[in-house]
């Protein structure tokens, strides 16, 4: 574990320094003549470059990290290298071609492998997580909550504080999809618990965005939607300076709200 | 010598003593008064005594050094030895991360990053800040 990882897990992925960080460690591991610790710098900038949306860099560089993992032959690092490639192309859209890395690298996973400066959820859980939301956007719906609830239980068992919030918010997030507000506000509640605890930046302003949603939509629309707009706040404060695309529909929001002056919530 | 000397201390109302001799322990009565005699100290010799610090801890507190790296990394980077004081950062960083203490660890791995410069040997200042920002080399098939 080191300065990147611990970045990941308070400022989140987009955060400008988490892109120094990764993109000076990526240099001098060729500096140092190809170090096979350049997987985890390659892992780390291809988060960054897609939490930018930057997606065809941030495929590049998974392909380039993938290479890696295959020419040092390294079973955790090939686990790691499908589950970079795989989460560049799913949210890219391009859903079979991340299922082909998924299900590989999910196949080559085994519960004792080590991932000590991994950047992000583990591995053992983002895989069933990516699988349980490819099934529900491919119309598997009770597959997707099955793949979930397992992805869910692994997580709450792991120690590991950001990948049960991210988990949990991905749950919640599949309970918005099917519009299940009680259980989609029960994932982010718990998730919210976690990230404040944590100081898990990033997650906390996804988790409020899914409680508000439930609140909104179960009745209560005003404090629902300073929820959202408390996510959103989190959210762009994380965000690079440059802002990433993510940002700017807050801002136009908030400028044609009728109402730009959001209570805080007591949840803030 | 030593007992002596801080007999003289305690009685001049400069320090507190608990507990009884050979294993009291002694504490400034006030911040200010430490501070004044830490900055009379001639640099070099603060440095010494940080370094004397340091051995003894590494030497005779084994588990101290394990459980506390931050106070061995401290000592040793005010006795001007950066590279064991990055080691201790590293340790300290590494040691909160595994309980997801991650603010102290950015902290700890920063205060690591920032000697690095300090050190003469290109190669090895490389090797520490990759340690620091990336993390460490490992065996084969365990990272």
């Amino acid at each position: 574990m080191a300065l990147g990882a611990a970045l990941v897990a308070t400022k989140g992925y987009s955060h400008s320094d988490m892109g120094r960080t990764y993109a000076r460690a990526r240099e001098l591991c060729q500096q140092l003549g190809d170090d096979p610790r350049g997987f985890t710098a390659l892992r780390g900038l291809s988060l960054h470059n897609m939490n930018l949306f930057e997606m065809e860099k941030a495929q590049h560089v998974a392909e380039e990290a993938l290479r890696v993992a295959e020419r040092l032959g390294d079973a955790a690092r090939l686990v790691g290298g499908h589950m970079a490639l795989g989460s560049t192309l799913f949210w890219q859209g391009k859903l079979e071609p991340a299922l082909a890395h998924y299900r590989q690298g999910f196949e080559l996973f085994d519960p004792n492998m080590q991932f000590p400066d991994w950047p992000g959820a583990h591995p053992g859980v983002q895989f069933p997580t990516f699988l349980a939301l490819i099934s529900w956007m491919l119309g598997y719906s009770d597959r997707s909550l099955y793949q979930l609830r397992a992805a869910v239980r692994s997580a709450e068992t792991l120690g590991h504080p950001l990948t049960l919030a991210q988990t949990l918010c991905y749950a919640a997030f599949v309970h918005i999809f099917r519009h299940e507000p009680p259980a989609a506000a029960d994932y982010a509640g718990r998730a919210l618990r976690i990230c404040e605890e944590q100081r898990i930046a990033q997650w906390q302003a996804f988790a409020l965005c899914a409680d508000g949603w439930a609140l909104g939509i179960s009745g209560e629309s005003e404090k629902g939607l300073a929820q959202i707009g408390q996510g959103l706040d989190i959210y762009s404060t994380g965000c690079c300076s440059i802002c990433c695309w993510r940002c700017r529909p807050t801002r136009n929001w908030r400028s044609a709200s009728p109402k730009p002056r959001l209570r805080r919530s007591p949840l803030g | 010598m030593l007992q002596s000397g801080l007999g003289q201390l305690v009685a001049d109302e400069l320090l507190y003593q608990r507990g009884r001799p050979p294993r009291s322990r002694y504490l400034f009565k006030h911040a200010l008064i430490q501070d004044a005699a830490y900055q009379s100290l001639l640099k070099r010799t603060r440095q010494q005594y940080h370094h004397q610090v340091a051995k003894l801890l590494e030497d005779r507190f084994p588990e101290l050094a394990s459980t506390q790296p931050e106070l061995l990394a401290h000592h040793y980077a005010e006795a001007n030895c950066p590279a064991q004081a990055i080691a201790y950062w590293h340790k300290a960083g590494v040691a909160a991360a595994s309980q997801s203490a991650n603010v102290e660890a950015i902290e700890q791995f920063g205060r690591g990053s920032a000697l690095v410069e300090a050190l003469s040997d290109m190669h090895e200042r490389a090797e520490r800040e990759l340690d620091l920002q990336n993390g460490a080399r490992r065996r084969p098939g365990r990272d």
